[in-house]
C-alpha cells in the first residue's frame, strides 16, 4: 500500500475511536477533533431521527456510549445516507454484547426501524380491488406490496419512558405492518389466531383452504364460527388496505 | 456545442422545501440538485413526489460517497446503481468532491487527501475507471477540510489543478469551500480562485458556513452565504466567465422566500457578468 493510503486508514481508525486507536503524527489535534465531532453528529443526527423512543429511553449519556460503541466497532458499508439506521440494526441484532443493556433495545429499535423501510420501500402502486366475501374466501388473496408480519418477545408498542418491563410477557406481541393506497404505514395488532391465519395464507391457499386445515379437529360448529372469525378478520384487513386484490390465477 | 448542459441559478432540493414548492416552482430556480445517496431506493410518498420533480425540472447530482481519494478498491457495484439513478432520472450533470470518505467502511463525511504526487495518479486512475462504468464526465469539486493531511509534496491549489489535468475532468468550483479553506488555513481567497483551472468549470457551489466552538468555520450549509463569499463568486464570473451556480442550503434551513433572495442573486451576478449559456 502506497504511504498516504496507509496515512488516510490511521487518520479513519483515529475518528472512529479517538481513545483507543493513536492519531499519526503531523496532524493537527484541533482540526481532527472538529472531525471526530462532525463523524458523531452525523450518525446521531440521522439515529435520533430514526429512532425516537430508543433515545428517550436511553437518555443522553447511555445514548452518547452505544452511538459511540457504534462508530467504533460496526463496519458501515452501505454508501447510502438513508440506510445509517440499517447499519444501526445490523450492529444492534448481530454485534453488539453488552450485557447490561436493556433487553428489549434491540426489538424496540427494529419496530421503531421498521416503520422508516416500510414507508420508503420501493413497489408497484397499490390498486385496490373491490372484493367481495366469496372472493375473500375462495381465492387466493393479494396482500399490500410492502408489507411485514411483525413477532416481537417484548411489547414493543407500549415501551416508552415509563413503562419498561423487566421480563417479557406470557403472549408475544404480532403486528402486521404494510403502507396503503395513500403510502401511509398503519400498524394492526395481531391476536396470535389472527397472525397464525395471515401467516399460512402466504404460501399461497385460499382463506378457506387455510381455515378448514386450522379447524380439522373442531366440530362443524365451531369450524362454523372459525370460518366467520375468519371471514370478519380479513374483510377487515381488507378495509385497512393490508389486503388489495385476488390472486385470478 | 454549448459548454453546459445546464444554465442559470439552481437551488439544492431538500426534504423540508418541498411543501413550499408544492403550489410551483419560482422561474428564478432554473435547476434542482440532490445528493443521489439521499434518494437512491427511495420510494413511497417521497419516492413518488421526488420523480415528479425530476420528470419536470433540471437536475444535478451531487455524490457524496464515491471516495474519489479513498483507499480501498473503488465500489463497481455502488458505481452501476449509480449510472442507472443517473439514466433513469435523466440528471443533466454529475459531481462529487475531490476527497475520501471511507477505507473498509464508510463515514458519511468527506475527508481531505493527502497532497501527493502518488495520490494526484490514485485519484487521477479511479476517475478515469469511474467515469468509464457511469458512461459520463465527472465534475471534480474542490472540497472544504479542517486539518492539513500530512506527507504533503505540494499546496492545495497544485493538487487540485494536478489532478483536473492528470484525469482530464470538469471542474465543480465550490466559492464558499474556497473562503472556508481560506480562512481555517490561512491562505488569500483571492489569490487561489485566480490560479484555477477556470477553463474546466462547468459548475459552481455558493453557500454559507458557521463558527465552531473549535475556532474553525465549517462548511455547514447552514447559514446565509456572507458577503466574502458574494465577491468570490463575482471574481470567479468576472475571471473566467458566467457558470451554471448552485446555492446550497442543508442545515437550518429558512423559509423559501429567503432562499430565493439569494437565488436572485445567483442570477443577479451572471447577468451582470454576461449570460450563462
Amino acid at each position: 500500500m502506497m504511504a498516504f493510503q496507509d496515512l488516510q486508514r490511521q487518520f479513519l481508525a483515529h475518528l472512529r475511536n479517538p481513545e483507543l486507536q493513536s492519531l499519526p503524527t503531523g496532524f493537527d489535534q484541533r482540526g481532527v477533533g472538529v472531525y471526530v465531532d462532525l463523524l458523531y453528529n452525523k450518525f446521531n443526527e440521522s439515529l435520533t431521527t430514526c429512532f425516537p423512543v430508543t433515545y428517550a429511553i436511553l437518555g443522553e449519556t447511555a445514548w452518547q456510549r452505544l452511538l459511540r460503541d457504534f462508530i467504533a466497532e460496526h463496519r458501515c458499508l452501505s454508501p447510502y445516507y438513508r440506510q445509517i439506521p440499517d447499519e444501526f440494526m445490523l450492529y444492534l441484532q448481530n454485534e453488539r454484547q453488552v450485557i447490561d443493556d436493556l433487553p428489549f433495545l434491540p426489538e424496540l429499535a427494529h419496530f421503531e426501524w421498521i416503520e422508516l423501510v416500510l414507508s420508503i420501500a420501493e413497489a408497484e402502486p397499490v390498486v385496490s380491488e373491490t372484493l367481495t366475501d366469496t372472493h375473500i374466501l375462495d381465492t387466493v388473496l393479494v396482500f399490500a406490496p410492502v408489507m411485514k408480519l411483525l413477532y416481537y418477545v417484548w411489547p414493543v408498542q407500549q415501551i416508552n419512558q415509563a413503562y419498561q418491563p423487566d421480563e417479557p410477557p406470557l403472549v408475544a406481541t404480532q403486528i402486521l405492518g404494510f403502507r396503503d393506497a395513500a403510502d401511509q404505514v398503519q400498524f394492526i395488532s395481531l391476536n396470535p389466531a389472527t397472525a397464525s391465519l395471515l401467516m399460512h395464507l402466504q404460501n399461497g391457499h385460499t382463506a378457506t383452504q387455510v381455515l378448514q386445515e386450522l379447524g380439522k379437529d373442531l366440530n362443524p360448529s365451531e369450524l362454523s364460527n372459525l370460518m366467520l372469525f375468519g371471514k370478519d378478520i380479513l374483510a377487515d384487513l381488507y378495509r385497512q388496505g393490508a389486503i388489495i386484490d385476488i390472486n385470478a390465477n | 456545442m454549448k459548454k453546459f448542459l445546464i444554465n442559470g441559478a439552481g437551488l439544492g432540493l431538500r426534504r423540508e422545501l418541498l411543501p413550499s414548492l408544492e403550489s410551483g416552482v419560482p422561474d428564478v430556480v432554473s435547476f434542482f440538485e440532490v445528493s443521489p445517496e439521499n434518494w437512491i431506493d427511495i420510494g413511497g410518498r417521497l419516492g413518488k413526489i421526488f420523480r415528479s420533480y425530476t420528470e419536470r425540472h433540471t437536475f444535478v447530482a451531487h455524490g457524496l460517497s464515491l471516495s474519489i481519494g479513498g483507499p480501498a478498491p473503488l465500489d463497481v457495484a455502488f458505481l452501476q446503481r449509480m449510472k442507472a439513478f443517473l439514466d433513469e432520472h435523466n440528471f443533466a450533470l454529475y459531481t462529487e468532491h475531490l476527497s475520501f470518505c471511507s477505507d473498509d467502511r464508510h463515514h458519511y463525511d468527506l475527508y481531505p487527501i493527502p497532497f501527493t504526487e502518488e495520490s494526484v495518479r490514485h485519484v487521477a486512475d479511479r476517475m478515469r475507471l469511474a467515469q468509464d462504468i457511469l458512461e459520463r464526465p465527472i465534475a471534480l469539486e474542490n472540497a472544504s477540510y479542517y486539518v492539513k493531511p500530512p506527507l504533503a509534496e505540494m499546496d492545495e491549489l497544485t493538487f487540485i489543478n494536478a489532478v483536473l489535468t492528470e484525469a482530464d475532468c470538469p471542474f465543480h468550483l465550490d466559492v464558499n469551500n474556497i473562503y472556508v479553506n481560506s480562512l481555517n488555513h490561512n491562505y488569500d481567497a483571492a489569490a487561489f480562485l485566480k490560479g484555477l483551472k477556470g477553463e474546466r468549470i462547468v459548475y459552481g457551489h455558493v453557500a454559507g458556513h458557521d463558527l465552531d466552538k473549535s475556532g474553525m468555520i465549517i462548511d455547514t450549509h447552514g447559514q446565509a452565504a456572507c458577503d466574502p463569499v458574494w465577491q468570490l463568486l463575482e471574481l470567479a464570473y468576472q475571471t473566467f466567465g458566467v457558470f451554471p451556480t448552485l446555492l446550497e442550503r442543508d442545515f437550518n434551513i429558512p423559509p423559501l422566500a429567503d432562499l430565493l433572495v439569494e437565488v436572485e442573486h445567483i442570477s443577479a451576478l451572471q447577468h451582470r457578468f454576461g449570460e450563462s449559456s
